[in-house]
C-alpha cells in the first residue's frame, strides 16, 4: 500500500474508532455529551506519608463528621500491606491503618473520597454552643481586655466583628494586638487567638482544620479556617483572607484539640491532599454504572487513576488541542511562529495567568530581554554563556516584576514564574538573531504569529466545555490525531501562499 | 491591499505551494539521510571535488577555537578569500575579503575590518552562532570568486548568482537573484533583491520582479533586466544536473556563480528550496515537475540519461512549458 493510501485509512480508522467509542460512551454507558449543568464532584485525595522506624505501625487521619446536605459516595483507601478500618472514638470518625511490621523507610497511605453537595441546609446544632473563654493572668489578660476595650468602641456587627479581628491577626504589625500576638507565631495559634477575642465577644466560635475546595489543587496541607456561631448556626470564615465561606468550599477534617492525623511507630509523618472536581450529574454515575458492569472502557481509562493524576493528566488532555491549533495556523493558514511548539507552552502559561496580564508579561519580559542582549552582542560573548547571561537575566526580571507588581497591588505580577524562561530565553536569543539579520520586520511577524497562535491555543483550552468534553471523551484525541494526520498530507495552498503568489495573477 | 489569489485560478497555472512543495516534492525525493551532505557545505565541497564538480576552491578549514591562533599567519598567503560556516543558511555569516589594506582586511564594499574581528567572527562560527539550531560548527575558508563582469551592471553590491531546480537530475526552472540596496547586497528576494526568471533553453531574462512586482530596468544601476544574458549556460545547467548523480538528492536548488577564468562553480545545494522561483518565471514549477518525472520514470532501475542529455531534454522539452 503506498503511503498515500496508508494515510487514507490511517485517518478513517481514527475517526471511526474515535466516533464509535464516543457515541457507545454516551448511547449504551449514559455519559453526557456535555458535562454543563451538573452538580460538582469533588474528589479529595489524603496522602499520609512517614516513615516507619521498624515495630509497629499505627497511622490514622480524622474523618470529617457527616453533615446533612453532603453525600460521602465513595472511600477507599490505598495502603499495601496495613489493616484499615474505620474506627469510632469519642464520637469521632476515625480511618486507622495498622501494620504489625511494615518494612522500614517511607511509607505512602492513601485515602480517597467522593463527596458532592445536595440542598446544603445551615449547620445548626442543638443545644447552642457556649463561648469557651480561656483563663487569662498577668500581660496576656491585659492584652485582652486593651483588645476588648478596642472591639468594643467599634461597635460592629458580628459579621463584621470576625473580619476584623482576623484581618488583625493576619497583619504583621497589628496595632492592637501586637502585644497579644508576640508569642503566637504559629497559624494555629492566631486563629485560636481570634476566637478567644470572639469568646470574650460572647460569640462562640471554634478553630477547624481540613481541604478547600478548589478545582486542581495537589500537595496541599490542610488549612485552618474559623467557624463562628451566627444567628443560630455555623457560619464558615476563612482565616486567610478574612472573609466568609459557603460550607460548600470547604471540608472540615479536625476541630479544636483533636488531632488531625497520628502516627505511632513513624517519623516526619506528613499529611497533604489533593483537589480534583468533576461534573457529576449523569457522568459519574455512567462510571459508577460502567465500574459495576465491568466496562474496560472505563476500567483502564483515566479515571481509574489516583485523583492527583487524574488533574495532571486533565491538563495534559488538552496540550493535543494546543498542537492541532499550530498544525492548523501555521499549515493551513501559513503563520509563522518563532519555535514551533513554543506557543504551547506560552499557552499553558496564559492558562494560569489569564490572556491579557499573560500577553502583558510575555511582551515585558522578551522586550527587555531584546535591549539587553543587544547590549551584549556588542560584547561578543560566545553562544553558551551568552544565552546563559540571558537566563539570569530573565530571572532578575521575574523577580523584579513579582515584586513591582505586588508593590503596585497587581497580583497577576507573581504569575511571571508560570512562562517557561528557559524556552523565553531561547526565544530573546533567536529573535534578537533574526533581527540583527532579517530586520525588525522579520521579528515582529514571527513574535506576532506565535502570540497569535498561543492566544488562540490560550481561547480553545481555556474554554470549559472543551477541557470538559476531553476530559470526559478521551476518545476524541483521536480524532484530534486524525485531523493532525490529514494536514500532515494536504498538499494544496496555504492562505500564505494565496497571498504571497497573488502578484502572479496579474503578469 | 490585502488580497488574495483564487486558489483555483493558481492550481490553473500550476503554482505550486509551501505545503504541495513539502509533501509532494521533497519528502518522496529526498531521503533525510542525505541532508547532511547538502547542509554542511564542507562535505558538499569535498563530495564535488571528488565527483570533479567545479566548486570554489578550498582553502582551508578552522575546526577549533584554538586553530584561532594561526589564522593571522595563515590568512597572510591568501589576500582574498571568503570565511563561511560550514552548516549555516540563507548566507548567514559569510564574511567577504577582497583585498589586504596593511594590517587590515578589505572587503569588496571598501569597508575594513580588523583581524580581530575576523577572529571573532571565527569563533562565533565555531561556536554555532550562525549554524542551524546553534550546534557548534566549523568555518571553511575558500577562494574568493572572481566573478564575470557579465553582471556587472546587474546587480548593487552583493554578487548575482543563478538558482537552478533540479528535480530527479532535470532542470526545470532557472533564476537569477540580483541584490539591491534594498536588500542590503543580499541575495533573498524577500528582502528586497529582485529576481530574474532565466529562459532555461537561451539563458535570456523572461522577465524580473522585485517585491512580487515587474520590473523592467533593475532598481540601483537602471539596467535593463531584459538585456542579461547568463553565458556559459548549457555548461551550467550541466552543473546543475549533475548535481543529482552526487547527492541522490530528487529535488534540489543548485546556486551557481560564474568565475571569470573557471567558468560556472557551484557554490551551493539547497535540499529545501524556495518558491519565489516561480515569481520570478511567472510560471508554475508543477507543470515542468511533472514533465522531469515523466521522463525519469521512463528511465526505471537507476538507469537514466547522463546530464548532458537531461539537459538537452530541458533545454527542449521542459523549457516549453
Amino acid at each position: 500500500m503506498n503511503p498515500g493510501r496508508q494515510i487514507v485509512a490511517l485517518v478513517a480508522l481514527l475517526v471511526i474508532a474515535g466516533v464509535s467509542l464516543v457515541w457507545y460512551k454516551h448511547q449504551v454507558l449514559g455519559f453526557p455529551l456535555l458535562a454543563s449543568e451538573s452538580q460538582t464532584l469533588w474528589k479529595i485525595e489524603a496522602t499520609l506519608k512517614f516513615d516507619a522506624l521498624g515495630g509497629p505501625v499505627t497511622a490514622s487521619i480524622n474523618l470529617p463528621d457527616a453533615v446533612v446536605g453532603r453525600s460521602d459516595v465513595f472511600t477507599e483507601q490505598m495502603a499495601p500491606g496495613y489493616q484499615f478500618a474505620i474506627v469510632d472514638q469519642d464520637n469521632n470518625s476515625i480511618a486507622q491503618w495498622r501494620h504489625a511490621d511494615p518494612p522500614e523507610g517511607a511509607q505512602v497511605l492513601y485515602l480517597r473520597s467522593e463527596i458532592f453537595f445536595n440542598e446544603l441546609g445551615p449547620l445548626t446544632e442543638a443545644p447552642a454552643p457556649v463561648p469557651v473563654t480561656p483563663h487569662l493572668i498577668g500581660l496576656e489578660a491585659r492584652g485582652f481586655a486593651d483588645a476588648r476595650q478596642i472591639l468594643a468602641a467599634m461597635d460592629l456587627e458580628p459579621a463584621a466583628l470576625v473580619e476584623t479581628i482576623l484581618r488583625e491577626i493576619n497583619s504583621p504589625q497589628s496595632a492592637w494586638l501586637g502585644l497579644l500576638l508576640r508569642d503566637r507565631s504559629r497559624r494555629a495559634d492566631k486563629v485560636q487567638l481570634a476566637a478567644d477575642l470572639l469568646a470574650f465577644q460572647g460569640i462562640a466560635a471554634r478553630v477547624i482544620r481540613g481541604v478547600e475546595l478548589i478545582d486542581r489543587q495537589r500537595g496541599r496541607s490542610a488549612r485552618f479556617m474559623l467557624k463562628v456561631w451566627q444567628d443560630n448556626a455555623w457560619q464558615l470564615y476563612d482565616a486567610k483572607s478574612a472573609t466568609a465561606l459557603p460550607w460548600t468550599k470547604f471540608i472540615e477534617f479536625q476541630q479544636g484539640e483533636q488531632a488531625l492525623f497520628e502516627v505511632f511507630g513513624g517519623e516526619k509523618s506528613e499529611l497533604s491532599f489533593a483537589v480534583v472536581s468533576e461534573e457529576r450529574a449523569a457522568f459519574v454515575n455512567a462510571v459508577e454504572n460502567a465500574r459495576n458492569h465491568s466496562s474496560w472502557l472505563v476500567d483502564f481509562s483515566i479515571y481509574s487513576l489516583p485523583v492527583a493524576q487524574q488533574s495532571t493528566f486533565k491538563l495534559l488532555l488538552l496540550i493535543p488541542l494546543g498542537a492541532l491549533v499550530v498544525v492548523i495556523l501555521r499549515n493551513l493558514v501559513g503563520i509563522r511562529t518563532s519555535g514551533t511548539f513554543m506557543p504551547i507552552l506560552i499557552a499553558l502559561s496564559f492558562l494560569q495567568t489569564s490572556l491579557l496580564p499573560g500577553l502583558m508579561l510575555f511582551l515585558l519580559v522578551v522586550g527587555t530581554g531584546l535591549l539587553v542582549r543587544s547590549y551584549m552582542s556588542r560584547l561578543n560573548l560566545l553562544l553558551v554563556p551568552r544565552i546563559a547571561a540571558v537566563l539570569v537575566f530573565v530571572i532578575i526580571l521575574y523577580a523584579a516584576i513579582g515584586i513591582a507588581a505586588h508593590k503596585l497591588g497587581f497580583d497577576w505580577g507573581a504569575k511571571v514564574t508560570f512562562f517557561p524562561m528557559i524556552i523565553l530565553s531561547w526565544t530573546i536569543e533567536r529573535m534578537s538573531i533574526l533581527w540583527d539579520e532579517d530586520g525588525a520586520r522579520e521579528v515582529f511577524i514571527q513574535g506576532g504569529g506565535s502570540l497569535v497562535t498561543a492566544s488562540v491555543a490560550y481561547l480553545l483550552m481555556n474554554s470549559q466545555t472543551v477541557s470538559d468534553a476531553i476530559f470526559l471523551y478521551p476518545e476524541m484525541l483521536l480524532i484530534v490525531l486524525a485531523i493532525i494526520i490529514a494536514i500532515g498530507s494536504y498538499s494544496g495552498y496555504r492562505l500564505s501562499d494565496l497571498r504571497r503568489f497573488q502578484p502572479m495573477e496579474r503578469y | 491591499m490585502l488580497g488574495f489569489a483564487s486558489p483555483l485560478r493558481l492550481r490553473r497555472m500550476g503554482v505550486v505551494g509551501m505545503n504541495r512543495r513539502n509533501v509532494r516534492y521533497i519528502a518522496p525525493n529526498n531521503a533525510r539521510s542525505l541532508y547532511p551532505l547538502v547542509d554542511n557545505k564542507l562535505k558538499t565541497k569535498l563530495l564535488c571535488d571528488e565527483h570533479g564538480i567545479a566548486v570554489p576552491r578550498l582553502l582551508g578549514v578552522c575546526r577549533f577555537q584554538h586553530h584561532l591562533r594561526e589564522l593571522d599567519e595563515f590568512l597572510h598567503e591568501h589576500p582574498s578569500f571568503v570565511i563561511k560556516p560550514a552548516k549555516g543558511s540563507g548566507g548567514k555569516g559569510i564574511v567577504v575579503v577582497s583585498s589586504r589594506q596593511g594590517r587590515n582586511f578589505q572587503k569588496p564594499s571598501g569597508e575594513q575590518i580588523t583581524i580581530q574581528s575576523i577572529k571573532r567572527h571565527t569563533s562565533n562560527t565555531l561556536s554555532g552562532l550562525y549554524s542551524l539550531g546553534g550546534k557548534p560548527d566549523v568555518a571553511i575558508i575558500e577562494e574568493m570568486v572572481q566573478f564575470t563582469d557579465d553582471f556587472a551592471d546587474f546587480s548593487f553590491e552583493g554578487v548575482p548568482d543563478v538558482r537552478v531546480i533540479v528535480y530527479r537530475g532535470y532542470p526545470v526552472m532557472a533564476m537569477m537573484r540580483l541584490s539591491t540596496h534594498a536588500s542590503d547586497g543580499k541575495a533573498n528576494l524577500h528582502q528586497g533583491a529582485v529576481g530574474v526568471g532565466i529562459d532555461l533553453a537561451s539563458g535570456r531574462a523572461l522577465q524580473g520582479v522585485q517585491h512580487g512586482h515587474l520590473i523592467t530596468h533593475h532598481p540601483d544601476t537602471e539596467r535593463r533586466l531584459s538585456e542579461l544574458v547568463v553565458p556559459q549556460w548549457s555548461d551550467l545547467l550541466e552543473l546543475a544536473a549533475r548535481s543529482y548523480e552526487v547527492t541522490g538528492l530528487g529535488y534540489i536548488g543548485a546556486d551557481i556563480v560564474i568565475d571569470r577564468a573557471r567558468g560556472p562553480l557551484l557554490l551551493e545545494l539547497n535540499a529545501r528550496p524556495g518558491l519565489a522561483i516561480q515569481m520570478a518565471n511567472g510560471k508554475g514549477l508543477e507543470p515542468r515537475v511533472g514533465l522531469a518525472e515523466q521522463r525519469a520514470n521512463d528511465y526505471p532501475d537507476g538507469r537514466q540519461e547522463s546530464a548532458s542529455d537531461r539537459v538537452l531534454y530541458a533545454t527542449e522539452s521542459i523549457a516549453a512549458l
